[in-house]
């Protein structure tokens, strides 16, 4: 099969892919809804030969090439450059393992249905769909169309006793998994993150961090994850994270609030926040600060622009995780930080 | 004469699905739909050895890495799959979407569904 990803331009990709961060200001960033599917017959990704992988990979290329809407992309992650791969995982359209995995490169991409498929990670087929806020019902209704149109084409493995089937038993059944991207500054302001997390994660829900499992939150950035995939329908797995993520709505939404209209407590934001503008050295985690620059947003202690805030979240993202502490010590970070000071609601 | 429970033809064959707790279905089917969709698949199957046949995978395999092979090894390593997912989900029973490919109508699922509820036993006449 042809290479193609040589022949298209990284910055088209980069606009089709922006729909993913478009709701950065409400509580709830993004819905996600992937599921995970294996051709019958052959072995799973793990156990299988380059060759077979190749095979694989060939057949389900072809099918997304004649899927049904106006543009499919079919990027090689080999081909691409450290940045182009990392704004891919940045978007959670690749995961950073298999961006490193180099028995599987292939990502398929379809803007009309925010949907990217990985082929021969952990299972033939990984699809997911994103959407920004909340919107699992959405994201459920896309991935069953792309479902169903392979599903016509292949045969998948699949057992009327244990469902679909998948590398990881843990997958196995609808071999489906629902998450959500919450930001909630002011519930961790007031600390009563824990006790929810706590009761939440009592009904099956799991709490991980920006990139998912056994990632580090960004700042009051979390992941909200089902964790059973059998014994229940796809309507029920969905319904039910959906019913708990819109209580943390309700709360966040109240705790910001309590502290719109309370002036002792937008004085000691206010304070947190002149407190790191100020800092010749800087002191805890740069995610940290998102939540507090998040928090003077939202309460009108800082006034700037949507955009603005989109730009300083990208900003912040590049830089945490390369054990760069000391960002707003550079140039660019320098320039931010005159440019928020100017910015602050004195 | 009973009529089969899937196609309405002739049966001979009554199938009991059998749970922990005294529940019972019966079902009157033929033997055509019994071997057709597999009905009985897994209930009783012995294995050779502990090595997939399709893709080689072992026992030993899973029960170290929690993986496994192909799809097949589901199949073939049934009881100790079945024991593994009984640890790790709360409810085993598959309640999701069937894939279009997989020709089954609602009656069909039933006794899927049902087998997969009351697998403790399975009697065909009389025989288990």
């Amino acid at each position: 099969m042809e290479d193609i990803s040589r022949f298209f331009r990284w910055n088209i990709i980069e606009k089709e892919t922006d729909w993913i961060y478009s709701k950065l200001t409400d509580v709830v960033i993004t819905s996600r809804v992937r599921i995970a599917r294996n051709i019958k017959g052959y072995p799973f990704p793990f156990n299988m030969t380059v060759d077979t992988g190749k095979k694989i990979e060939d057949i389900l290329l072809k099918l997304f090439l004649n899927f049904p809407s106006d543009k499919v992309f079919i990027l090689n992650i080999s081909c691409l450059n450290e940045k182009q791969k990392n704004s891919l995982i940045k978007k959670h359209i690749i995961s950073r393992e298999f961006s490193e995995n180099e028995l599987c490169d292939k990502v398929v991409i379809i803007p009309e249905k925010k949907a990217s498929i990985m082929i021969n990670e952990e299972d033939h087929l990984r699809i997911q769909v994103i959407l920004p806020g909340l919107n699992l019902k959405k994201c459920l209704k896309f991935i069953n169309e792309i479902d169903d149109y392979i599903d016509r084409k292949i045969e998948y493995a699949f057992s009327p006793r244990f469902g679909y089937l998948t590398a990881c038993p843990t997958n196995t059944g609808t071999a489906l998994r629902s998450s959500v991207l919450i930001h909630i500054p002011g519930i961790r302001f007031f600390k009563k993150d824990k006790m929810i997390f706590k009761n939440i994660e009592g009904i099956g829900i799991a709490i991980r961090g920006f990139y998912g499992e056994g990632s580090l939150p960004f700042g009051s950035i979390f992941q909200l994850s089902s964790t059973e995939s059998t014994g229940k329908t796809e309507k029920e797995i969905i319904e039910e994270l959906e019913s708990v993520v819109k209580l943390i709505k309700e709360e966040e939404k109240k705790c910001i609030e309590e502290i719109k209209n309370n002036k002792n407590l937008k004085e000691k934001i206010k304070r947190k926040f002149m407190k790191i503008i100020k800092e010749e050295k800087e002191n805890g985690k740069l995610t940290d600060f998102y939540s507090i620059l998040y928090l003077s947003y939202e309460t009108g202690i800082l006034v700037i622009e949507k955009n603005e805030l989109r730009n300083l979240f990208f900003y912040i993202l590049e830089n945490t995780g390369k054990n760069k502490n000391y960002i707003f010590y550079e140039k660019k970070g320098k320039i931010i930080k005159r440019k928020l000071w100017e910015k602050l609601n004195v | 004469m009973s009529k089969c429970f899937i196609c309405k033809g002739r049966s001979y064959l009554l199938v009991k699905f059998k749970g922990k707790k005294e529940k019972k279905v019966e079902f009157n089917l033929c033997k055509n739909c019994l071997e057709k969709y597999n009905l009985f698949l897994n209930t009783g199957n012995k294995r050779r050895n502990n090595i997939c046949p399709v893709c080689g995978y072992t026992l030993k395999d899973f029960k170290e890495y929690r993986f496994l092979g192909c799809d097949f090894c589901y199949e073939y390593f049934f009881k100790e799959v079945s024991d593994y997912l009984k640890k790790i989900h709360i409810n085993t029973i598959y309640k999701g979407k069937y894939p279009v490919s997989f020709k089954a109508d609602e009656k069909i699922k039933k006794i899927y569904f049902l087998k997969g509820f009351l697998i403790d036993e399975i009697v065909i006449n009389g025989r288990h």
